[in-house]
């Protein structure tokens, strides 16, 4: 087993990334300011669209070339949005390991499991590894059966299985960060717990520095060290007490519409307009907006225990 | 009603050179105007029961039978009937839609497959209904949200005013807030028309949700819920 390495703390200023449509542009980060430190798990919240994929694809410089960013990041002193992809290539599966979403989708469907961890051997550059490392990383996430496993198209496998088998190959290299998004999306309970606690033992073994994207808030609060939560490419909240005490009415009305509190939904019947898009993006929806959050966005106030939220409520 | 009698299938696994048996002598009624919950861990073939109880796939043994007739009997007027009134939801939406289409000639598909004049009327009611803008119809289905291509999809299932409804995982792959709009809405869905609903889920707070009856899908065998 490799020993935990220490990576950069990754440092987001002034982030926007934005898509051009045919007469449109669609704005998915919209000034992100924000440090994901090493060592801590944080994990991005929010719905479908909020832009939590679109921010971790940023940092770990993953976007399509169309995407239009704009701002900084920097991975120790390095700025990623200028840095050449040949360059960052040393980084890629070495440095920041990725777990990928929809496992089943994550594999060639024509290549055996074994052929798509002799590419991460093959192309890794780390001279140590063999398949020997490969099977030993298979046990760590409970996959004994290695032959087997080893030998089977991706479609012979279960979704849960699968999962682990794309937790084993992050981990193969030893990296210093690793991505891992919505990594319990879809799974059935013993999947979860299977999930689960293959990512808790990523981080007492293998890797310290993660960033979990989900929208799974068991997940994220017995998971994270920092939850940031997003609503329309924004940050509304930075929660270090694993949401015991959320703030912002966003983050109470998600915990609001989980099972254990029978799926409630924010209510706001009355429709209400932002002036020119200035206003809080939630205010639509919120059932404590005042006037001003019409006309004017808060910035990020800072509160007890190194939390911030977004709005008027705390100013 | 819709009733499964005795079903058997088999899959080969072709990694461990051997037949085995998901389903084994599955039954289930599904009596008219009732919510059913059907659940299961991954991989017990809750989704296989599905798609054989929808005519979608074939089985080893056993029966289906729609209002009394043997599915495998009906005759070509009859199978569109059955297919007109017995609708599926799935958990991937985005597969229930031809990317290349905009969504607005997707809507019109089952009018044109089953050869019935297009509603738009009732289009443009249901969509209101699933809180959905009229200008959904104009993009095409990347251009939305999971959650409003999943509502999209009921939408689509309610156009040719089903009898019962087969949902496989309709919330899996939502988020929270979404996953719970979307089962207000179902529920809602009930007060306006009298629908028989087959829920599949892997997670019982959804079904007791919705009022189900649970029943449980275990070693190929389909059990009520105690």
């Amino acid at each position: 087993m490799g020993l935990i390495k220490v990576g950069e703390d990754f440092r987001i200023e002034n982030l926007k990334v934005a898509f051009s449509l045919k007469n449109d542009k669609i704005t998915a980060i919209d000034g992100v300011d924000i440090i994901f430190p090493h060592d801590k798990v944080t994990t991005i919240i929010g719905e479908s669209g909020c832009g939590k994929s679109v921010l971790a694809q940023t940092i770990f410089h993953l976007l399509p070339d169309y995407a239009i960013t704009s701002g900084k990041v920097f991975y120790g002193n390095i700025d990623i949005l200028n840095a050449a992809n040949c360059y960052l290539q040393k980084f890629w599966g070495k440095e920041w390991g990725l777990i990928p979403q929809l496992p089943g989708e994550s594999f060639s469907p024509v290549r055996k499991i074994k052929k798509h961890f002799n590419d991460i051997i093959k192309f890794s550059g780390q001279i140590g590894l063999t398949m020997s490392s490969v099977k030993d990383s298979l046990t760590l996430f409970d996959l004994h059966d290695h032959e087997r496993i080893l030998n089977a198209y991706p479609h012979e496998l279960s979704g849960g299985m699968l999962q682990r088998v794309l937790c084993a190959m992050a981990v193969l290299t030893s990296p210093k960060w690793i991505l891992a998004d919505e990594p319990t999306k879809g799974l059935d309970e013993d999947s979860y717990s299977s999930v689960f606690d293959n990512l808790t033992k990523i981080k007492k073994s293998r890797v310290k520095s993660m960033v979990v994207i989900t929208h799974d808030l068991n997940l994220a609060s017995n998971f994270s060290d920092i939850i940031i939560v997003m609503f329309a490419g924004q940050i509304i909240e930075i929660n270090t007490n694993s949401l015991s005490t959320p703030l912002h009415p966003y983050t109470k009305a998600l915990i609001q519409a989980l099972p254990a509190n029978g799926f409630n939904i924010t209510n706001r019947t009355e429709t209400i307009k932002l002036e020119q898009n200035h206003g809080c993006k939630f205010a639509p929806k919120c059932p404590n907006c005042m006037p001003k959050c019409l006309v004017e966005n808060s910035l990020l106030i800072c509160q007890e225990n190194a939390n911030s939220v977004r709005c008027f409520l705390y100013a | 009603m819709l009733e499964a009698t005795n079903i058997r299938k088999n899959y080969f696994n072709r990694a461990i050179n051997k037949t085995f048996t998901v389903l084994d002598d599955c039954s289930l009624k599904l009596y008219d105007n009732k919510v059913y919950g059907l659940m299961g861990k991954s991989g017990c073939g809750k989704s296989t029961f599905a798609k054989i109880l929808l005519g979608l796939s074939s089985f080893d043994g056993g029966q289906i039978f729609y209002n009394g007739k043997d599915i495998a009997q009906l005759n070509a007027k009859q199978k569109c009937i059955f297919r007109e009134k017995v609708q599926f939801v799935s958990q991937t939406p985005a597969s229930f839609f031809d990317p290349k289409m905009k969504l607005s000639a997707s809507m019109c598909e089952p009018f044109r497959i089953l050869e019935l004049a297009i509603d738009n009327e009732r289009i443009n009611k249901l969509l209101e209904i699933v809180s959905l803008p009229l200008n959904v119809l104009k993009r095409y289905p990347y251009q939305l949200s999971g959650g409003e291509l999943q509502r999209l999809s009921i939408c689509r299932a309610l156009l040719l005013e089903p009898e019962t409804i087969v949902f496989d995982e309709p919330t899996s792959m939502l988020d929270i807030s979404v996953q719970a709009e979307i089962l207000h809405m179902l529920k809602k869905l009930r007060t306006i028309n009298e629908i028989t609903y087959l829920l599949i889920s892997h997670d019982r707070r959804i079904l007791e949700w919705m009022e189900c009856e649970i029943f449980i899908l275990t070693n190929g065998r389909i059990e009520r819920d105690v």
